[in-house]
């Protein structure tokens, strides 16, 4: 636990070595998506490949490294096994530097979310429940997942609104 | 333990037996509060978990949103160059379709038990999704959005009352959560006060509990106080003790031990403090040495055995030194316990007690009880073997006037220069003791030689009558002895020693500084005396003596001048016994001075019935003298009879004088002054020593009878006699003739000049009542 949570001292150390020096080399990394976008990140980032936009398929996403856990949600009978990216991995890549991120819905529900959360936490952007990827009828095909069963602070509502399904965009502010 | 301490002990466990389950019931309260509100919470926290439920609400009015999202989409898709294409609407669709699994879900279910409709809506909804799906490849027709929008329309309603229905169940769930939280509110405010009431009565259970301790406390000082003066009572009581005190436990420590102890071994105390193992203690004793650690050594090694074998005992070593332990060992529990008595003095004394036993400690001889021992012992020996064996008493003469002269010091430096010649002169023959005051005894084997016994006495005669310097002063003393022999005199060893003690009374009668050894007759004669003595007790209680008197004349015209006063004893036995013969006894028994007394007042009595001017002349024993109320005894008898006393004569013999004692002349000076006459009797047949003429201003002489028969018989008589008159009558005193038997006798007498004379054939001794007789023959002529 301990030597965990060395390990993520340093890679915060990294992530903000990589946010002050690397930033116009990683500008050029991201590639544009090659099939349809699922997700669009904007606001305070320094990586885009699309105007002020970095644009995501689900391929790109995969690409990110994908990360897994099981926990009850509010939303399912019984245990659910998710697979994803992780929140802050993504916002790593996008060279996010705000605090906050406004998460819109593809029905324009929105809700915002402490960056501070996805380490924290290890929040979790699931495309897979069950190991199938989630469609648009059942939630996706993105869902913002907290790891409800590792801390019985997340079990609670402020968590459960901030878990939003069928995510389409992200604001980092 | 007092009464009502132990009943307030009793009270006191009694709350103690209370105050615990009190404890504990209040302990179970807290704990079952604690539980009940834990309890209480979770049930709250669970309920709180699914206010999700509230939501059921929005989620029915987002239906309604999504759906004219979706109408609005169709009804685009148909109007030309609009950006909305199937994909689009498909997305929408599929919003939607979500929207009904979400209202399919366990919050909505809920709310579609109470209201069939709502099941019924969310039913057909998703009825009319799937019809709608297979239309939207068929959008481009109009007709297409317009059947599809047909389908859709009528739901905008019974969503909108749908989304009323959960708005109206979420209300009341709301205030069904608010009354139980309220309830949960309330119950909590009584767990709480409960709580409270359980504090408070823990907070009185505990004062409760505080005084109690306090009290306990209070006893335990009290206690400790007591065991504190206890202790130090023990402690004073151990420390005081004359014996050395040791106790020591099972592991052979010794735990507890007095100052007597350290002292007496020599130990500090730190040996004591520590529980020193009590071998640790005996090396300590050993290291000093000397010979306390070779009595401690041997001591200990006896208790080893007793420790061993757990018995008690009590013995004493001694060390040659004389150093002597007594021990008192006794088990005490499964140690020890033992005192240490140092007898060191005693044992000293009781050797010395042993000495003064058998010895006498001024002249290191030894004494009555060792030399009866010897002489028995011998005596047994000689039973045996034959041996003959002599026994000399010995004494010295005129011891007594050495002490009352010189003192008592010089007495006892007088014996022992005495013990040392004699000793010396027995050698390692015989056995010397010393009996008491200045009585000797000597064992000595005779050999069936009396001379060799006679030369030995001769010696200690010569030996003791060389002068003894005392004090600068050289002293003269004689030596009487008195021998028996065994087995010629006797074989008993108390007949032997009674029978030298017979002889030696012999030698000194005999005027002592000479040996005798026993004869039968002495015995006989002895007894004799003491059956005089045993008589003559009680004699005058019994009348048995009387008063003679025998006239005394005047040699100048015949007449008689006075009375001589003579004891008389009528035995009534014996008849009459001689004064010869019970004088010396009366005198030897002291009676002398009460019958003297008797004399006095019974002669003064007989002449005041005489003529005035006729005297009654009374002889004196030197025991008179010795006595202090010869004065008064004296004024009493003239006082009683009324006699004059110029009328009274009393005699004194030279022995009076002998000791030329300031209170005797002082005596006789006061007996003077009384008017009395006072007459020097028997001179010339004592010391005769002119000076005593000097001592003293007599009245008279009365020259004794051997002088005066020698009268017309040896020419020296008359020569000694016309002397002694003279100087009389140059000195102022009368003459008194004594024993004139003749009338050549009475002639001569009045040629020399006596005065006055006294003798059988011109008047002998008669009885007071035939006195008379003279002063009527007297008053014929």
């Amino acid at each position: 636990m301990l030597f965990t949570k060395r390990n993520l001292g340093l890679y915060t150390a990294k992530a903000a070595l990589a946010g002050v020096v690397a930033r116009p080399a990683t500008a050029a990394v991201l590639a544009a998506p090659t099939q349809k976008p699922i997700l669009t990140i904007s606001g305070k980032i320094n990586v885009r490949n699309k105007g002020e936009t970095a644009q995501f398929d689900r391929a790109m996403l995969e690409s990110l490294g994908m990360t897994s856990f099981e926990t009850t949600t509010p939303w399912y009978q019984g245990t659910a096994r998710f697979d994803g990216v992780r929140m802050d991995r993504l916002m790593e890549t996008v060279g996010a530097f705000g605090e906050r991120v406004l998460a819109y819905a593809l029905n324009d529900y929105s809700t915002e979310l402490p960056i501070s959360d996805f380490r924290k936490y290890n929040v979790l952007l699931a495309l897979k429940r069950d190991g199938a990827y989630m469609p648009v009828r059942d939630k996706g095909p993105l869902f913002i997942i907290y790891p409800f069963d590792s801390d019985p602070e997340l079990k609670h509502q402020r968590f459960y609104s901030r878990s939003a399904w069928q995510l389409a965009r992200l604001t980092v502010s | 333990m007092p009464e009502a301490l132990r009943q307030s002990e009793n009270s006191k466990t009694l709350a103690w037996r209370i105050f615990k389950p009190a404890l504990a019931g209040v302990a179970a309260i807290f704990v079952s509060a604690a539980v009940y509100t834990s309890h209480l919470i979770a049930e709250r926290q669970d309920a709180l978990k699914q206010t999700s439920r509230y939501n059921v609400a929005w989620v029915a009015s987002q239906a309604v949103s999504e759906l004219l999202k979706l109408e609005q989409r169709i009804a685009a898709s148909g109007v030309p160059g609009s950006d909305v294409d199937q994909d689009e609407v498909q997305l929408r669709l599929d919003i939607l379709f979500n929207r009904v699994s979400v209202l399919a879900g366990p919050d909505v279910r809920d709310l579609a038990l109470l209201n069939p409709e709502v099941s019924t809506v969310i039913a057909d909804l998703d009825l009319v999704l799937h019809r709608v799906q297979p239309m939207i490849p068929l959008l481009e027709a109009p007709q297409t959005s317009r059947a599809m929008l047909v389908l859709l329309t009528p739901f905008e309603q019974r969503l909108a009352r749908l989304a009323a229905a959960a708005n109206v169940r979420g209300g009341d769930l709301v205030a069904e959560d608010q009354r139980q939280l309220s309830q949960l509110h309330w119950f909590f405010s009584g767990a709480m006060v409960i709580l409270a009431a359980c504090g408070l009565g823990l907070f009185i259970l505990l004062l409760l509990r505080n005084n109690l301790l306090r009290q306990v406390h209070r006893q335990l000082l009290d206690r400790s106080h007591q065991l504190d003066t206890q202790n130090g009572r023990f402690d004073a009581a151990l420390n005081n003790m004359s014996q050395a005190l040791c106790m020591v436990d099972a592991d052979g420590r010794l735990i507890v031990c007095n100052h007597r102890f350290l002292e007496l071994f020599e130990l500090t105390q730190q040996i004591a403090n520590t529980r020193a193992p009590i071998q640790m203690v005996l090396q300590a004793v050993m290291r000093k040495g000397g010979p306390r650690a070779a009595l401690a050594r041997e001591i200990y090694a006896r208790q080893e055995l007793l420790i061993r074998t757990r018995e008690a005992a009590d013995f004493f070593c001694e060390h040659s030194s004389g150093q002597a332990l007594a021990v008192f060992h006794r088990p005490m529990g499964a140690g020890w316990i033992a005192t240490y008595e140092d007898i060191t003095e005693r044992r000293q004394t009781e050797a010395r007690i042993a000495y003064l036993a058998h010895y006498d400690p001024l002249t290191g001889l030894l004494n009555r009880v060792l030399f009866r021992e010897r002489l028995e012992h011998s005596l047994a020996v000689l039973g045996r073997s034959d041996q003959p064996l002599a026994v000399l008493c010995l004494d010295l003469d005129s011891f007594k006037e050495v002490n009352d002269t010189l003192g008592h010091p010089a007495g006892d430096t007088l014996l022992k220069e005495v013990a040392q010649r004699l000793r010396h002169c027995v050698g390692s023959d015989g056995e010397v003791a010393r009996l008491s005051g200045d009585e000797f005894a000597i064992l000595y084997p005779s050999m069936g030689d009396v001379e060799r016994v006679r030369i030995l006495a001769q010696q200690l005669i010569s030996e003791v009558a060389e002068p003894v310097e005392i004090d600068g002063q050289n002293l003269v003393v004689g030596l009487s002895i008195g021998v028996s022999l065994s087995p010629l005199d006797a074989i008993e060893a108390d007949d032997l020693l009674k029978k030298a003690d017979i002889a030696l009374y012999r030698t000194k009668s005999a005027g002592g500084r000479d040996v005798r050894f026993f004869e039968q007759n002495m015995q006989a004669q002895l007894e004799a005396r003491r059956a005089i003595q045993a008589e003559l007790r009680g004699a005058l209680e019994r009348r048995e003596l009387e008063l003679y008197y025998q006239p005394i004349f005047s040699l100048s015209d015949r007449s008689i001048v006075g009375f001589e006063a003579l004891l008389r004893w009528h035995h009534p036995e014996r008849g009459m016994v001689s004064p010869v013969d019970f004088i010396p006894v009366a005198e030897e028994t002291g009676l002398i001075i009460e019958i003297g007394d008797w004399v006095i007042q019974q002669a003064c009595a007989d002449a005041a019935r005489w003529p005035s001017g006729v005297r009654v002349a009374v002889n004196l024993s030197v025991l008179q003298f010795e006595k202090a109320n010869l004065l008064q005894v004296v004024r009493d008898a003239l006082h009683s009879s009324g006699l004059p006393a110029r009328r009274l004569e009393l005699e004194i013999t030279e022995s009076v004088l002998l000791k030329e004692d300031e209170a005797t002349i002082q005596t006789l000076h006061q007996l003077k002054a009384l008017g009395l006459r006072i007459a020097l009797d028997d001179f010339g047949t004592g010391y005769a020593s002119l000076s005593y003429l000097r001592s003293f201003p007599f009245d008279q002489i009365k020259i004794d009878r051997s002088f005066v028969q020698d009268l017309g018989v040896r020419a020296d008589g008359a020569l000694i006699v016309n002397a002694v008159a003279e100087l009389a009558q140059k000195l102022g005193m009368e003459t008194t003739a004594e024993g004139v038997e003749t009338s050549e006798q009475l002639r001569l007498l009045q040629e020399a000049g006596c005065t006055q004379a006294q003798g059988f054939n011109f008047g002998r001794p008669n009885p007071a009542s035939q006195v008379m007789r003279y002063f009527a023959d007297a008053m014929q002529r």
